[in-house]
């Protein structure tokens, strides 16, 4: 008899090996974590700016707390996070790349910040910390990315205080069709094209693209927040739908 | 509710807007940056609500603020407006709703009113140190010359409603009948409190004299 066919999951359109996921996800952010900010401003127009913000008001984040940032990639998040919770608390910025994480602390440092910040390198399924630790984690544009959402809902939950707030910064589904037209053309014509002419690189963009299209949509992430353990579960819809912000909260 | 992205944007830009003022009057600034709480603002026309944090920058605008706030205002826009550009030291007919700690407001009105931009600074970033002193020397005489005009017209019209034409009344007067209202108001509700209590005696009265007789039927 022959031996079971490895389990299948989804990398942007292809089906691949379930244990091959994270190192085709790494490669595509080995490739682009140089031009990631640049790319990431141009592909939005800026607007992810917004988003982050937005985010950053609904966390709740007071002096003394203590903040992760899962996928934190280039720091953006952490350094607004280091601003709030003061030197008494602590920020520590994660993420499963290291060529990422790389780029994040060296613009950290550059803008002068230390000693409430602390960089990990770490997976969201298996995260390395102790039980009921942190007052709020973040995971901004990196849940998609991730092999086994579920597993890392719910490491993320064990870490996380009682009261904690876990926000869930993510493309979604866009609830305008004409929206939703638009924005298909503009994320399989135009990104990979702008992918290949700034950073030289079409494949890295064209996944990105794909890799939204199979993220779960709005009220699917959040029923799987509530199937993790997550109460008080909401999500806020920006720019018509195309990015959603999820909140829940460790009971 | 408009899309969150949008009112962030509209809340962002304001802020930069002031923080980069504020670059120029660091006194402000540094009072700003002390601020002891959050201020909420709440407008009722049109509908929103934003939240006045101290920040390393001088203010943060949030729409969202998940503490405390030590002092609430609520009322309709223009309100908000007038008493924000206002000099009065009372919220007193300025439709605006106050809650919470006034401390907190009154230093807020007392930072706004010391608001003093010096706006030689970027013009020298901008011309150099000869040029700039002297185009904001000017630029200042212009100013100070329009500020003189506006303050005499304005005084001058002030006096000739009220002094020729007898049309508005004068400040002094307003304050008089102002405090006449007051007065009136407040006896007016010592004579209500008045009436309750004789109400109330006169109710207690009642309760005690009328259970009696029927208690001298049981038996």
């Amino acid at each position: 008899m022959p031996p079971p066919p490895p389990p299948k999951t989804h990398f942007g359109y292809q089906q691949v090996d379930t244990e091959d996921k994270a190192a085709r996800v790494a490669d595509v952010f080995h490739s682009v974590a140089a031009r990631y900010d640049i790319m990431n401003d141009l592909m939005s127009g800026g607007i992810h700016r917004l988003w982050k913000r937005f985010s950053i008001e609904l966390s709740g984040v007071r002096p003394g707390h203590k903040v992760l940032d899962i996928a934190g990639g280039t720091g953006d998040l952490s350094y607004r996070f280091t601003r709030l919770v003061g030197p008494e608390g602590q920020v520590v910025l994660a993420d499963i790349n290291a060529s990422m994480l790389k780029v994040g602390r060296d613009r950290l440092l550059d803008r002068g910040v230390g000693g409430n910040l602390q960089v990990a390198q770490a997976d969201a399924q298996n995260l390395p910390f102790p039980d009921n630790t942190f007052d709020c984690i973040s995971i901004a544009f990196g849940l998609r990315n991730v092999t086994d959402k579920d597993s890392a809902l719910r490491a993320m939950l064990r870490v996380l205080k009682p009261g904690g707030r876990l926000l869930v910064l993510e493309f979604s589904k866009p609830g305008n069709t004409l929206l939703q037209k638009a924005y298909d053309t503009y994320s399989f014509r135009v990104l990979p094209l702008m992918g290949k002419l700034v950073a030289n690189d079409a494949d890295s963009y064209r996944y990105l693209a794909e890799s939204i299209r199979m993220h779960p949509d709005q009220e699917t992430l959040k029923a799987m927040m509530q199937a993790a353990g997550y109460c008080n579960c909401e999500f806020y819809n920006m720019t018509g739908g195309i990015v959603a912000l999820h909140r829940g909260i460790k009971p | 509710m408009p899309d969150p992205s949008l009112r962030t944007a509209a809340l962002a830009a304001l802020e930069s807007t002031v923080n980069t003022a504020l670059r120029y009057d660091p006194a402000t600034r540094d009072g700003l940056r002390q601020l002891p709480g959050v201020l909420e603002i709440e407008s009722t026309t049109p509908a929103f609500r934003l939240y006045v944090a101290p920040a390393d920058a001088g203010v943060a605008l949030l729409g969202h603020y998940r503490g405390e706030p030590s002092t609430r205002l609520r009322g309709t826009l223009p309100a908000l407006l007038a008493l924000a550009a206002g000099d009065g030291d009372s919220l007193a007919g300025s439709g605006v709703d106050i809650c919470g700690s006034t401390a907190l407001l009154n230093e807020l009105r007392r930072l706004l009113r010391q608001l003093d931009i010096d706006w030689e600074e970027p013009l020298c970033r901008l011309l150099g140190d000869i040029a700039g002193p002297l185009a904001a020397g000017a630029l200042r005489q212009s100013f100070g010359w329009l500020a003189a005009r506006g303050a005499n017209t304005e005084r001058l019209l002030a006096e000739y409603l009220t002094e020729e034409l007898r049309s508005l009344p004068a400040a002094a007067e307003v304050r008089a009948f102002c405090d006449d209202v007051d007065d009136l108001r407040l006896r007016a509700d010592r004579l209500d409190a008045r009436f309750a209590q004789l109400g109330q005696t006169a109710a207690q009265a009642a309760s005690a004299s009328s259970p009696a007789p029927q208690q001298h039927k049981v038996p």
